[in-house]
């Protein structure tokens, strides 16, 4: 993004960079930076405040027409409140989770019942916030389950989207399922960003299935399967931390 | 979480190790008072229009986000699964925040935003969005526009 601002500054627009990550900004020193503090995928700070929001945005703006010089790189010190925990957050599954398909459940039958499970609750998540972000892979979820565990499952199948190659088939609809459920989980209190993955990565029929599905493409003849199996359904912290 | 010592070690090591270009600094546009400025937001998001296809790995093109889309037909197709999507979900304009720039507009701090906005897929080789920026730059002038927020994932 910096680069970008080099090239639209020198295109003749004036141009503010909100930067989430300082030590590209000073290493690339585009024309003008606000470093914010914020969780990377919020460069807003905090989502439904707008207050909060207008103020990153005029702090931006100013700085876009008040620098003197270019390359300078104004620190916006103020952390967003969503960034902690809220401790009153409950995750939606009350008591014994599947986290793993029990008692010889197969695992699509494991994660079509989790998306029942969660039906509610992304309902609820739906209203409370207007719209989905469902939708990269434009497939129904329950041909989304049955493609994903498929391909958890070792098979190859024809990719369901047309014009679109089965890896990244593979990569939107597992964009798709993660949506629904972390949509679900944030249907009501605050939760933060480390929350509801944490959710997502331990407790969930779904995390499993994504984290075997990588396992099975990973072994693919593939290589773009492999490439995006490896580095795109699994978020690196997560990788780490779950020894895979 | 972007300070560095808040980011999970194995992403924050992996960031600084991503190669950037060398770039001279840039001269300054000088854009005037904001209030006879025309704002455009430009988000590195990977926003896709719902129904378009996704961004590919490696994408340098633009998308134009027309006005009047809702926030419902926005979705982000970025590459990356190592930024958090959950604020997104809940709300569009912690990642592209039209409606703030539009009330910025209404309290006379700026004279106006674009008519369309734009996303970029930004894990790519910076140097070669250079063609493309330079379009999105003409796209831009022919608009009105003067300034752009750039908005990173």
């Amino acid at each position: 993004m910096s680069a970008l601002g080099h090239y639209l500054e020198a295109a003749g627009i004036a141009t503010v960079c909100i930067s989430l990550f300082r030590p590209h900004s000073e290493r690339m020193r585009p024309p003008r930076t606000l470093w914010v503090p914020f969780d990377l995928g919020r460069p807003l700070g905090e989502p439904g405040d707008p207050a909060f929001q207008r103020r990153v945005l005029k702090a931006a703006l100013q700085l876009l027409a008040e620098a003197r010089q270019p390359g300078v790189i104004m620190d916006y010190d103020q952390q967003a409140p969503g960034y902690a925990d809220d401790p009153g957050w409950l995750p939606p599954f009350a008591a014994a989770t599947p986290g793993t398909p029990a008692g010889g459940a197969t695992l699509r039958d494991a994660l079509k019942e989790e998306l029942q499970a969660l039906t509610p609750a992304y309902r609820q998540a739906v209203a409370r916030h207007g719209r989905t972000t469902v939708g990269n892979s434009g497939l129904p979820l329950n041909q989304v389950v049955g493609f994903l565990c498929a391909m958890a499952n070792g098979e190859l199948p024809d990719s369901p989207i047309p014009g679109q190659r089965l890896a990244m088939a593979m990569r939107l609809a597992a964009d798709d399922l993660k949506a629904h459920h972390l949509e679900a989980a944030a249907a009501s209190g605050r939760p933060s960003s480390r929350q509801l993955q944490g959710w997502f990565w331990d407790a969930t029929v779904a995390g499993q299935a994504l984290i075997r599905l990588r396992s099975s493409v990973m072994a693919s003849d593939d290589r773009l399967l492999r490439m995006l199996g490896s580095g795109q359904l699994v978020p690196a912290e997560h990788r780490v931390r779950l020894g895979l | 979480m972007a300070r560095l010592d808040d980011l999970p070690p194995v992403l924050r090591d992996n960031m600084l190790a991503l190669p950037c270009p060398d770039l001279s600094p840039t001269d300054l546009v000088r854009p005037g008072p904001l209030t006879e400025s025309t704002v455009a937001l430009i988000s590195t998001a990977g926003l896709s229009l719902r129904g378009e296809p996704a961004f590919k790995p490696n994408a340098r093109d633009f998308r134009p986000i027309p006005s009047p889309t809702a926030d419902g037909d926005l979705l982000i197709t970025h590459v990356s699964v190592n930024f958090d999507r959950t604020g997104f979900h809940r709300d569009a304009e912690v990642v592209l925040p039209r409606r703030r720039l539009g009330e910025l507009v209404n309290a006379g701090v700026v004279r106006g935003a674009a008519e369309t906005d734009y996303s970029f897929m930004g894990a790519t080789d910076p140097e070669l969005m250079q063609p493309h920026a330079e379009a999105l730059a003409r796209e831009l002038h022919s608009q009105g526009v003067n300034a752009a927020v750039l908005l990173p994932v």
